[in-house]
Order: structure tokens, then C-alpha cells, then sequence
């Protein structure tokens, strides 16, 4: 991944596939951020976990300031990004109940790639993550991902997410386990619904691509853009779907669910008219 | 330009091949009633003044048309509708001189020049046609004064006998008060199509070139392109069109699109997944930052003298159908602005393209695109003038 000498400053711009996917999913992505942070700060009191890694945006950051400190819950925050550029907010958290010293906790690989990935000043890892995981498929620049890759690293600007900013590969048993305890937990602590909606987007098909430093991430019923490293030309990642949401939108390209026949370009009439131009 | 209306999305009675709201057609569920009040409601929560678009407008009903444009006239003093033309009955007419409504019309030329605005078999194309021309003869008859968008494709102007026919029809237009034309180069949606229609760099050069000379044949008639790329070299981006003014595809802030649910909607160009995305919140110039820095060879702008004028063009219109490119048209527009230039210096004026202050008009773009803003060139000058005065 050839990268060039730039920076674009921090962005984050959203473009929803209709309004009843909006109206639909924007509560839902609110309630399932509300049902993360709970559920992680109980957990923690409970003695469940003693630490964990949350990645959230600025306004969840400030949410689970307050919520701690009553839990004594301790909060290392790293800010991710240059705080002088304006921008969206992003932190990666380090969550540990009254019997763990932040300090000292052992690391570990995704600790580790973070650290480093940090070091380089690189904003993204997931296209290095694809190629260090087993099972993938490339053609040119594009990389393909069957289901049941971890794909929570993909929705980190639009949802809370649990673990580290970034991992080394995307079929980790260590994410694929923590994951795991999370739905768990959701259930556990009162939140099905939530745990359902979350299984139900890590299921469906996403496509991210970079290019010139800027990203495009397709979900069925959102697509947004914001800042990754440039590179010369575009990268592209795709995970296979299982599910398709009731509201997300058919289209020409991967990920939207494509139409069999398209209703005007495949019609005899329109290539009639092909036929007839060449 | 204000707001575009469409009742219906983009249902149109026609099917011409490179439409770039194909995508959207192909995906699409077939059109959902409209609601006037929405409209409405969504119109005046725009800030105002419409334009009918669609598809074609005129699949509305006379008398919902009727009523849009009287509440139009009422509301705004005027109205305007963009059409393909091949509806307009006397009825139309009629309305749009009592409702004053400015008329765009799209036709690509006379008869078989117009094969590509395809009506779904030959015999049912050609009396469309006919039946655009008919409209335009009328309507400049009753002095409507129509503006005519004319795209260009080997349908039209692939050959120098096509070329000279469409310069004689242009002539006739002329003639009989057409006043406006606006040439549109082809925005390639797929690979049959480019493969049929799409001209080369070298033909659309060579075509701008014969129509920039055949305006000086033309008692009125004026091609807005030329106009405008000669007031961005002399530094005045007031009024110009949306394609040079750093439109972002999340927000195309120039097309405030309203469905028949009242839905806002982008504009169709950038539009290349056939969904019809709710417009996002504030806009981001990221495109722009990132044309500037990236290499030509990669698909960005860095180092072209026409950058801060330019600015990549339209992102419907960009290379391997990726926004994140500067446009497939580059070394077309660069081909105009050069020759405008080379014109202007021999005429002993400064364009902005060698001039000193260019640097500084760069990087004011640049930290004004950091922020979120998107400065006029012309706001970037008198920054410059009243800097040097204070100095
Ligand atoms: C999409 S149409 C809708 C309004 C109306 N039906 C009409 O034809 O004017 C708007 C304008 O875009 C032009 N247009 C459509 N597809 C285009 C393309 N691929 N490249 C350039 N112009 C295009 C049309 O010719 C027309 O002037
Ligand atoms: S008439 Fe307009 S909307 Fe209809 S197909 Fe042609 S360009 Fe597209």
C-alpha cells in the first residue's frame, strides 16, 4: 500500500439510503452505543472483565467520564487524532474496575499493532488486518472477506466498538472471543435487543475503499466518507453478507443488493436503441 | 441554481442512452405518488425558488402543474421547468406565459442528430424530436425565449458532417431568438455506452473549439462554457455554474433536490449506485484537499496552474466513476482554459493562472476547505487587496 505525503484533516460526512432507513437505524444505533457502554461498565463492576478497550466518539467519551468515576471505574483516554485540527472527536478508552492498575496490564497483539500503527502515524490498518488473516481473496486491489470475519472494526465512526483502535488480522480468535463475551453480556445484562441489532449488522455485507486519503464505507443503509491515509490509488475491502436489512436499498454495486434485471438498461427497447447508435 | 422539484424522481416517457439517471431507473421501485403539500412545505424550507425537474416534468398533470406554478408565481414572481420538450402541447404555453415560467429545454440536435434521446424505437424518437423542435419554434414564436442544453456525443458531433449540421441548426436557433445554449460533455455511466457515444479528448476539444468560433457567426445565441472559463481566468466566480465551485458529492449544495414525499435529495450526477441518498448534513471540501495534493498520474490535480479556477470539476464526471478523481474531461477544460489564457496574455491582460497572487488564493482555498468553507475566489482577491492596504 504505496502511501502519499498528505494529510486530509479529520471528516465525517453520512449519506443515509432513505429516510425510513434513517428514522429506523439512527435510534437503533443509539440505543446499541447506550447498551455497549452499559454493559462494559457493569461487566467491570462485576468483576466480569477487568479491563476493556472501547472505542468511542467524543459525546460517549464525556458520557462514560461521568458514569465511571460513581462505579470507580478508571478512564485512560487516548485522543485519536491531532486535537489542533477541527474536526470529529474520537477516543480509544482503557476501562479498569478498582482492582486493576491501568499501568500495569499486560499487553498483547492488538495492543501492540495499536502502539505501532500509532508510532507510524497511520490512521487505518484494516487493509494490512485483511491480509494477515487467513482465508481472503484478492483480484488487483480489491480484497474479498467471507462472513464471519470480524467486520466491528469497519463500523468504529458510526457505533461504539469494543477492543482496540486496531487489530492485526480480522479473523482473530482473541476478537472473535471478546466478541463473543460481549453478546453475551448484552443479553446478560437486559440488552437482547440491542445484542440482536448488533449480531444483525456485523452480518451484513460492507464494502470499505480508500483512495487519496479519503474513505468510502457502503453499509446497506448508510454510506459515509472520512479521513484515511492517502494512497495512490484505491484499496478496496469486501465482506460477504448474510443478511440483508429490510431497509436497505437495492443497487448497482456491492454491497446493495443488486436487481436481477435492470429495468431500464437490460430492456430490449434501451438496447434497441444501442443497437441502433453503434 | 435553487431548488429542483421532482414529483415524480426521475420517471421520463424517454430513455436517452447516457442519461446519468439510468442508475437510479434501474434500481429504483417505479414511481410513488406525490404529495403537494410536502412539496411545498420542503420548497419553502429550501429557502424558495424552483425549478421543475425530473425525469421529464411534463408527466405531471396539467392541472397539478397548474397549481405548482401558480403557487410559484405567487411565491417567487416566476417559475422555471427543465424539459426534455416532447410534451409541450398549447395547453403548456399557455401556462407558461400566464405563471411566467422560463423554459430549459434538452434536445442534442435536429432530427436523426437526436437518435440518442432514445423514445424506445426509431419511428416514436424521430416524431419526439420532431415534436421537441416543434416546441422550441413555438415557443420562440410566442417569445418564450427558451435555453436550450445541447450534449455532445458521436450522435451529434462525432463527425465533421454532423458538425457542420448541428452548426447550421444552431444558426436557425439563432435566428429565431434562442438566446442561451449550454454545451454539456457526455457523463459516461457505463461501458456500452462510452464504447457508442463517448468522444474522444481530441473530438470534444476539437467540437468546443467549432462552436467557440461558430459563436462569433451568432447574433445572440451564447454558449455559457467559454464565457465562464474566461471569467474564472480573470478571477470572477460570481454566478457561474455548480461543476467549478468544489461541489461535494454528499451535499451537491448547488442542487437542493426535493422528491414527491418531500424527501431532499443530491443531484443525479454524482448518483453512480442507483440509490437516491438522503442528502447528509454539512458539506466537506475533502474531495478538494485531496485533488490538490494528489498527483496527475493518480488521478488528482497537483501542480496544474488551473487548479484553484478548475478545481477537478464536477465529481459526476470523474475518472473511473470515483468522486475522489479529478474529471475524465481534464485535459479537455485544460485545452480551453490554455487557449483563454494564451488570448488574454496576448490581449495585455493578467490571468489569474500566471498571476502572482495565485499562491495565496491556493492556500486560502486549502484552509478555507480545512474548515468547512468554501471561499469565492472573488472574496480572495479583496482579502488580498485589503491586506495590501492595511500593509
Ligand atoms: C436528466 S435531465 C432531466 C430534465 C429533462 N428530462 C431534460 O431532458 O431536460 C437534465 C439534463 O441532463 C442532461 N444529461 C442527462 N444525462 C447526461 C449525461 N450523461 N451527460 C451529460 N448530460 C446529461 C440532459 O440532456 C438534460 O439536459
Ligand atoms: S429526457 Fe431528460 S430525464 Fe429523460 S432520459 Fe432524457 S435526459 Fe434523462
Amino acid at each position: 500500500m504505496e502511501v502519499l505525503d498528505y494529510n486530509i484533516p479529520p471528516f465525517k460526512t453520512m449519506g443515509w439510503v432513505s429516510d425510513k432507513a434513517k428514522e429506523t437505524w439512527n435510534n437503533r444505533f443509539e440505543k446499541i452505543n447506550g447498551a455497549i457502554i452499559f454493559t462494559t461498565l457493569k461487566a467491570l463492576v462485576k468483576g466480569d472483565w477487568d479491563s476493556q478497550y472501547l472505542i468511542v466518539e467524543g459525546w460517549s467519551y464525556f458520557k462514560i467520564l461521568e458514569l465511571a468515576a460513581p462505579m470507580e471505574i478508571t478512564v485512560k483516554a487516548t485522543f485519536l487524532g491531532n486535537e489542533n485540527v477541527k474536526g470529529p472527536v474520537y477516543y480509544e478508552v482503557l476501562l479498569t474496575n478498582k482492582h486493576t492498575d491501568p499501568d500495569t496490564l499486560k499487553s498483547s497483539c492488538c495492543i501492540a499493532c495499536t502502539t505501532a500503527i500509532r508510532e507510524k502515524n497511520r490512521k487505518e490498518h484494516v487493509w494490512q488486518a485483511v491480509l494477515n488473516t487467513k482465508a481472503y481473496q484478492q483480484e488487483g486491489q480489491i480484497l474479498s472477506l467471507s462472513s464471519g470475519s470480524d467486520t466491528s472494526v469497519f463500523w468504529q465512526r458510526l457505533l461504539v466498538t469494543i477492543g482496540t483502535q486496531h487489530r492485526c488480522s480480522l479473523q482473530c480468535k482473541r476478537y472473535a472471543s471478546l466478541q463473543e463475551a460481549l453478546f453475551d453480556k448484552l443479553q446478560v445484562f437486559g440488552y437482547e435487543q440491542e445484542a440482536l441489532w448488533l449480531s444483525e449488522m456485523y452480518s451484513w455485507p460492507v464494502e470499505w475503499c480508500a483512495s487519496h486519503g479519503i474513505c468510502e464505507l457502503r453499509t446497506p443503509i448508510i454510506k459515509l466518507a472520512y479521513d484515511t491515509d492517502p494512497t495512490a490509488i484505491p484499496h478496496t475491502i469486501r465482506v460477504e453478507g448474510d443478511n440483508y436489512p429490510t431497509e436497505g436499498a437495492p443497487g448497482k454495486r456491492f454491497p446493495y443488493r443488486k436487481r436481477k434485471f435492470l429495468r431500464i438498461t437490460d430492456s430490449k427497447s434501451f438496447k434497441a436503441g444501442l443497437q441502433h447508435g453503434s | 441554481m435553487g431548488v429542483e422539484l421532482r414529483p415524480l424522481g426521475v420517471k421520463c416517457n424517454i430513455a436517452c442512452q447516457y442519461c446519468y439517471q439510468h442508475p437510479q431507473r434501474d434500481v429504483e421501485e417505479s414511481t410513488k405518488p406525490y404529495d403537494m403539500d410536502k412539496m411545498k412545505e420542503a420548497i419553502l424550507q429550501e429557502g424558495g425558488d424552483f425549478t421543475l425537474f425530473g425525469g421529464e416534468a411534463l408527466l405531471v398533470p396539467i392541472e397539478d402543474l397548474e397549481e405548482l406554478w401558480s403557487w410559484g408565481l405567487e411565491q417567487f414572481g416566476s417559475n422555471s421547468v427543465q424539459t426534455n420538450g416532447s410534451l409541450i402541447t398549447d395547453a403548456h404555453i399557455a401556462m407558461f406565459k400566464k405563471y411566467k415560467v422560463n423554459v430549459g429545454l434538452s434536445i442534442d440536435g435536429p432530427g436523426d442528430l437526436n437518435d440518442v434521446r432514445w423514445a424506445g424505437n426509431l419511428e416514436r424518437t424521430r416524431k419526439l424530436t420532431q415534436q421537441s423542435e416543434d416546441a422550441i419554434a413555438q415557443l420562440a414564436k410566442e417569445g418564450l425565449k427558451p435555453s436550450i442544453i445541447i450534449t455532445l456525443h458521436r450522435g451529434n458531433v462525432g463527425t465533421a458532417e454532423k458538425r457542420k449540421r448541428m452548426g447550421a441548426w444552431i444558426k436557425e436557433l439563432d435566428q429565431i431568438g434562442v438566446r442561451a445554449a449550454r454545451l454539456h460533455l457526455m457523463e459516461v455511466e457505463s461501458e456500452s455506452i462510452r464504447a457508442i457515444y463517448h468522444l474522444t479528448e481530441k473530438e470534444n476539444t476539437e467540437t468546443l473549439l467549432y462552436f467557440h468560433q461558430l459563436e462569433s457567426e451568432l447574433k445572440q445565441l451564447r454558449f455559457d462554457i467559454f464565457s465562464e472559463i474566461e471569467s474564472l481566468l480573470k478571477a470572477d466566480d460570481h454566478g457561474l455554474s455548480c461543476v467549478w465551485k468544489a461541489c461535494d458529492p454528499y451535499t451537491t449544495s448547488a442542487v437542493r433536490g426535493v422528491e414527491g414525499n418531500g424527501q431532499r435529495s443530491n443531484c443525479g450526477r454524482t448518483n453512480k449506485e442507483g440509490i437516491d441518498f438522503v442528502k447528509s448534513g454539512l458539506p466537506s471540501y475533502a474531495r478538494y484537499i485531496s485533488l490538490y495534493h494528489t498527483p496527475q498520474e493518480h488521478g488528482g490535480c497537483n501542480g496544474c496552474r488551473f487548479f484553484a479556477m478548475c478545481k477537478g470539476h464536477c465529481p459526476g464526471t470523474s475518472l473511473e466513476g470515483d468522486w475522489r478523481n479529478r474529471t475524465e474531461h481534464c485535459n479537455v477544460w485544460k485545452t480551453l482554459f490554455e487557449l483563454t489564457e494564451e488570448r488574454m496574455i496576448a490581449e495585455g491582460e493578467v490571468p489569474l493562472s500566471t498571476h502572482g497572487i495565485l499562491p495565496f488564493v491556493e492556500q486560502k482555498l486549502i484552509e478555507g476547505w480545512s474548515q468547512g468553507i468554501n471561499p469565492s475566489i472573488q472574496s480572495l482577491i479583496a482579502q488580498a487587496a485589503q491586506q495590501q492596504k492595511v500593509s
